[in-house]
């Protein structure tokens, strides 16, 4: 078989189990979606048409209150900050996707080796040297990792992140594929001689998929917060981001000069992010437990 | 044998942490591009230091075992530590570094014990009040007040503080610890209350919401156990039921997950010091960041991540003292 035959035979076993319908169904998820979609589109097609770079200082006059023109006014650098604010969601965006995407694929990966694929003693390697890990406060770890680089890209700063966000993520992972295990249908599909990877790719992961997607969710939200406390300490990358205008702004007094329109409105996106991928979250966790709603009532 | 096995696993775990940490530590501070021997020298430059900067770097160079093998200069590392020496801070020498810790560590420690403590009682009783009243229009609301509190992170909370309360209507102080000008007995305890209340709001108010939703969970859980419609069934008044049915049982995870997040509050309040410019760990962190102080950094990642770990580790010792299941497991 192809990888190409295997990848589309697999699309449409995932498309047609159970989880599409209900997600379909859910209105937690598809407002998720629908609002984080909507964040990105604007903020990478705004990016693209905003007139004016962010990378010119004195470009305009500095320190303006709204208007028409510049709807965010402009920061002490004379920078437009509506187009500052798109170009930083889109930064902040590509950090929390990128270690999304890592985290995603490293704990889903450790987690069926520890869980299914490995044994008990690589289990056991693997589950605790995860604990020990999960321990350490990764805000610090990541402080210091980045005070000692001090001239880092938005990608070297996601890859810092992700660095330090595996473990939980692991863990989760592994104690749902622990459980998954002991399910009727692996027997079933253990009997008739499928062999363990094709379980895992047949069977287990697309049963996950929900748990996966939420866990995704948790980890992009967890990534911007991260990238925004960096950003705070003056450790961002040397691009803007949501992280850096806070960092500025706080720099430049912006918070007792009284101008609102370049600390308030980044705290808006992110909130936006922030909700969207919880709707995100809570919906696929609702497919994935279907009495968790019924349980909290809500 | 149940018990023992437990500490026992539970030792193991906080010292292999414990060494984890600390060699991250010994090998971050080794990315720095370029020799420390330069980064030294340079620092030095900064500060329009050009006399004796030979014998000053050689004397920081042998102190460390710098010219050693890397598995030698972990050693020296480690007999160090032991010797509760975190060294030299390289821009305010000749100050060590524990020294400079230990002038503001007890900023940070009254700062994040108290509204620590606040957040917890409070959240949880609120998460019990959600979590018994779950179907009342009071307890949705309030839940969702407490799932965006809980989404909204200290710091920018501690934002929006500064701005309703210093700027709009000015109650408090903008930054800083203490008046210069106030000092001796109460007057000077109460103008150290006045310049904390916003930045432990900041983290009251945010952290209250993840316990309030996390107790609010537990409560739910507990209230669909069988024992519990037993309690009713036998009439005992509703009272008695919150109180010796449901809370203590709900209370238990919600210790465990005290200790999981001692991290996350000591690492986000880290945070809310910068913006108050409070005069704890997060704000020396803030000064060595900016001034490249490697060896405070290393000092302060050291001292929280410690902090951190034996928190937890006590925690886990005192839980079956709560739990007494985990006796007979």
């Amino acid at each position: 078989m192809t990888l190409l035959g295997f990848a589309r035979r697999y699309l449409v076993m995932v498309k047609e189990s159970m989880i599409f319908k209900d997600l379909s169904r859910s209105t937690k998820f598809k407002s998720g979606l629908l609002l984080l979609l909507s964040v990105c589109i604007i903020s990478l097609i705004g990016s693209r048409l905003s007139p004016y770079d962010v990378r010119q200082v004195g470009y305009l006059p500095p320190d303006r209150p709204p208007t028409l023109e510049h709807p965010l006014g402009t920061d002490s650098f004379g920078r437009d900050v509506f187009s500052e604010l798109l170009v930083g969601t889109l930064n902040s965006l590509q950090v929390g996707f990128i270690v999304g995407f890592i985290v995603t694929l490293v704990s889903v990966a450790l987690g069926f080796i520890a869980g299914y694929y490995g044994g008990k003693r690589l289990d056991a390697i693997i589950s605790s040297i995860t604990r020990i890990f999960l321990v350490i406060p990764a805000l610090p770890v990541m402080i210091l990792v980045s005070a000692c680089i001090r001239v880092i890209t938005i990608h070297m700063l996601a890859l810092i992140i992700s660095a330090f966000s595996w473990p939980f993520a692991t863990l989760v992972i592994r104690s749902q594929v622990l459980s998954l295990r002991e399910k009727e249908f692996v027997n079933l599909a253990k009997a008739s001689g499928l062999n363990d990877l094709r379980i895992i790719f047949e069977e287990l992961i697309p049963n996950m998929l929900p748990y996966i997607g939420a866990n995704f969710a948790s980890l992009v939200s967890w990534a911007i917060l991260a990238e925004i406390g960096l950003g705070i300490l003056g450790l961002g990358p040397m691009e803007v981001t949501l992280g850096i205008i806070f960092y500025w702004s706080l720099v430049h007094l912006a918070l007792i000069r009284n101008l609102w329109w370049w600390w308030f409105p980044p705290i808006l996106v992110f909130m936006l992010i922030f909700s969207s991928l919880y709707l995100i979250h809570s919906g696929l966790d609702e497919v994935a437990n279907p009495r968790l709603k019924r349980v909290t009532g809500l | 044998m149940g018990l023992k096995r437990y500490f026992a696993e539970k030792i193991c775990m906080y010292l292999a942490s414990m060494f984890t940490a600390i060699t991250l530590n010994f090998v971050i501070i080794r990315l720095i591009p370029g020799n420390p021997a330069e980064v030294l020298k340079e620092l030095l430059r900064q500060q329009a230091i050009s006399v004796g900067v030979v014998e000053f770097v050689e004397e920081y160079i042998r102190e460390f075992g710098l010219d050693k093998d890397i598995a030698t200069q972990f050693i020296y590392y480690l007999v160090q530590l032991l010797h509760g020496n975190l060294g030299v801070s390289m821009t305010r020498f000749p100050v060590t570094v524990q020294e400079l810790i230990a002038r503001h560590l007890p900023w940070s420690i009254g700062l994040l014990g108290v509204s620590c403590i606040i957040s917890f009682a409070l959240g949880t009783l609120l998460g019990a009040f959600l979590g018994w009243s779950r179907n009342s229009r009071i307890a949705q609301g309030l839940y969702y007040l407490a799932l965006y509190l809980s989404l909204t992170p200290y710091y920018l909370l501690a934002l929006i503080l500064v701005y309703l309360f210093v700027f709009l209507i000015p109650l408090f102080p903008f930054s800083g610890g203490y008046s210069i000008s106030v000092s001796g007995g109460l007057n000077y305890i109460l103008d150290i209350l006045w310049h904390s209340t916003l930045p432990a709001l900041s983290v009251v108010l945010s952290s209250a919401g993840g316990w309030a939703l996390s107790m609010r969970a537990f409560m739910v859980n507990v209230l669909g156990e069988d024992f519990l419609r037993l309690a009713k069934a036998k009439g005992l008044k509703p009272a008695r039921i919150f109180r010796l049915y449901a809370l203590r049982n709900a209370i238990l995870p919600q210790t465990t997950g005290l200790a999981l997040s001692i991290g996350n509050i000591v690492a986000g309040s880290l945070l809310v010091e910068v913006i108050f410019a409070y005069p704890g760990m997060g704000w020396l962190l803030f000064q060595a960041i900016s001034c490249l102080d490697y060896t405070m950094i290393q000092g302060i990642f050291l001292i929280t991540v410690t902090a951190v770990l034996t928190s937890i580790f006590i925690i886990e010792l005192l839980y079956p003292l709560i739990d007494p299941r985990i006796r007979y497991s």
